[in-house]
């Protein structure tokens, strides 16, 4: 029951993930792999406050949030000029710069050691201890990031955004300020993307730079893509397969270690089948190609 | 050479003008110290050959390229090298040569879009506005309308990449009136179309010009022009090399013989 219970405590927290890259990725077009690494502020910035100054879960994820947000600007508003592939390679970038900062900067993160003995989230009060009711917590805000992203890509906003994804002359002819919305997107998923963070660093109690490492990035991404950029319900899917599908592998009778190994296997072989025979996605409407 | 249109009155007034406009890709001259100016609520042809710097010229106009030298006004307000959306923003709209409709949406979607300062295409109230179905609910209703005058409603659901071209190039058109602008310029919006779409896209025209809008069109076909156009300026080799009222022009075979056939 525990097990279970941390499946799906994990596919709550990819969630919150592959729907804030799905934002940023499949409705607006901005192919992104830094999404770990805000993902990793989240978790590094719950984890600092909650261990020096005990700081309850709202605060900690408004704080991540901001922060997550705030980095975003900082990356968005130079790199955002840049197209497609190049854009890709600058989040790359930005992914690894983070990932070092994590890694190298002892006195704040610990380094590769990490940050042991983050404190439980307490919410209103009630320290959340226990596998359900932290499923509780994490279902919440899983929804609430989904329900948030779902009412921006329905609005004309979210028509905007698509506009950017299918062609940037088109939707600035129109008059939309196209860099302005790219901004606001990242900035938005990125922060959204904190809240993951945010969750995960109280769940395990314990954080360290491998978590949010360009893999983990890439891993997100192949959720986003295998279930189908551009629609909601695709991603999630995509979640709860490569968050269930490698653990299956430990029931076949693998050692855990051939088990990892084969886990990257798996995913690369989705991956290839998807790109040749489903490209955009298990329930995606639209796939990457121009 | 530089050569603006002349004008019988002077009341006419210019509403967009570039001046001395320069414009070289890698070395090869597109654009070279054109001048022009377009007066309101005319319908002004540009033609010329392949490669003689027409969507250039377009490009610059409405901030997709910046010019290299020169100055381009929208009445006395300077427009040079501002971004795109904003020239949009002023009261330019414009349509492409490869259309850059958005395939991938329905045709409702690519109209409704053109729709100018939607509040709800801004962040916060996309997210908290409880006022989305309305805005929505009266654009859905004037898009309807222009696409009935397009021919086009009954596909407003179909997805736009199911359209066929002579289609397409009317969604465009229907876009471009669908921003409202005082100001339009439309790259090549009969080229490659049947006749029959061909007499439909020019009565869009005729009716765009009746709304008291400025028009300018890059166009091949002839008879599109003549049935059209009020002015015509003629480019070659990046310079405009004639500008006057369309019987002008037109009456000069050397002009029908080299860029128009």
């Amino acid at each position: 029951m525990e097990y279970i219970l941390h499946l799906l405590i994990m596919i709550a927290i990819y969630t919150i993930l592959v729907v804030s890259l799905d934002l940023i990725a499949g409705y607006t077009g901005l192919l992104s792999i830094a999404h770990a690494a805000f993902y990793g502020i989240g978790a590094y910035v719950t984890a600092l406050l909650s261990i020096h100054f005990r700081t309850q879960l709202p605060l900690n994820v408004m704080a991540s949030a901001i922060v997550a947000a705030f980095l975003g600007v900082i990356f968005a508003v130079p790199l955002l000029r840049l197209r497609d592939d190049y854009f890709v390679v600058a989040t790359l970038g930005f992914q690894m710069i983070l990932y070092n900062i994590f890694n190298n900067w002892v006195g704040l993160t610990g380094g590769p050691l990490g940050l042991p003995g983050i404190p439980k989230a307490i919410l209103l009060g009630t320290r959340i201890d226990t596998s359900p009711k932290f499923l509780i917590v994490a279902a919440g805000l899983a929804l609430m990031v989904y329900f948030v992203v779902r009412r921006l890509v329905r609005s004309p906003y979210g028509r905007v955004l698509k506009a950017i994804r299918e062609d940037e002359r088109f939707a600035q002819a129109l008059g939309k300020n196209v860099r302005w919305y790219k901004v606001q997107v990242f900035v938005v998923g990125s922060a959204l993307a904190a809240i993951a963070g945010c969750l995960y660093a109280h769940y395990t109690t314990f954080i360290d730079p491998t978590s949010f490492t360009v893999r983990e990035s890439i891993l997100i991404t192949s959720m986003v893509i295998l279930g189908g950029a551009g629609s909601l319900r695709g991603p999630i899917l995509g979640a709860v397969m490569l968050t269930v599908f490698p653990e299956l592998l430990r029931f076949i009778g693998f050692q855990s270690s051939v088990a990892a190994n084969l886990r990257q296997v798996l995913y690369g072989s989705l991956l290839v089948l998807a790109m040749l025979y489903r490209p955009h996605g298990l329930m995606g409407e639209f796939g990457f190609e121009k | 050479m530089s050569l603006a249109l002349k004008s019988d009155s002077a009341a006419t007034k210019i509403v967009i003008s570039g001046k001395n406009l320069r414009k070289a890709f890698d070395g090869v001259i597109a654009i070279d110290d054109v001048s022009f100016g377009i007066e309101e609520g005319t319908v002004t042809a540009l033609i010329g050959p392949n490669g003689s710097g027409k969507t250039t010229l377009l490009d610059l106009v409405t901030g997709f390229l910046s010019p290299d030298r020169g100055e381009i006004y929208l009445c006395d307000q300077k427009i040079t090298a501002l971004p795109p959306h904003e020239i949009a923003g002023l009261g330019v709209s414009r349509t492409f040569q490869d259309l850059r409709l958005l395939n991938r949406l329905s045709v409702l979607d690519n109209v409704l879009l053109a729709y100018p300062n939607q509040r709800n295409e801004l962040f916060l109230n996309a997210l908290f506005s409880n006022s989305i179905q309305r805005e929505e609910a009266r654009n859905r209703e004037a898009a309807f309308q222009l696409l009935e005058s397009g021919g086009l409603s009954y596909k407003a659901d179909d997805l736009t990449g199911s359209l066929s071209y002579g289609q397409q190039k009317v969604l465009s058109l229907v876009c471009c009136l669908a921003t409202s602008k005082k100001i339009v310029l439309l790259d090549e919006p009969v080229a490659g179309v049947s006749p029959e779409m061909s007499a439909k896209i020019i009565e869009l025209l005729l009716a765009m010009k009746a709304g008291a809008k400025t028009i300018v069109l890059v166009e091949h076909d002839i008879q599109a022009v003549r049935k059209a156009a009020d002015q015509v300026l003629v480019m070659d080799d990046g310079r405009v090399i004639a500008a006057g009222l369309k019987e002008e022009v037109l009456g000069r075979p050397e002009i029908i013989e080299a860029y128009l056939t």
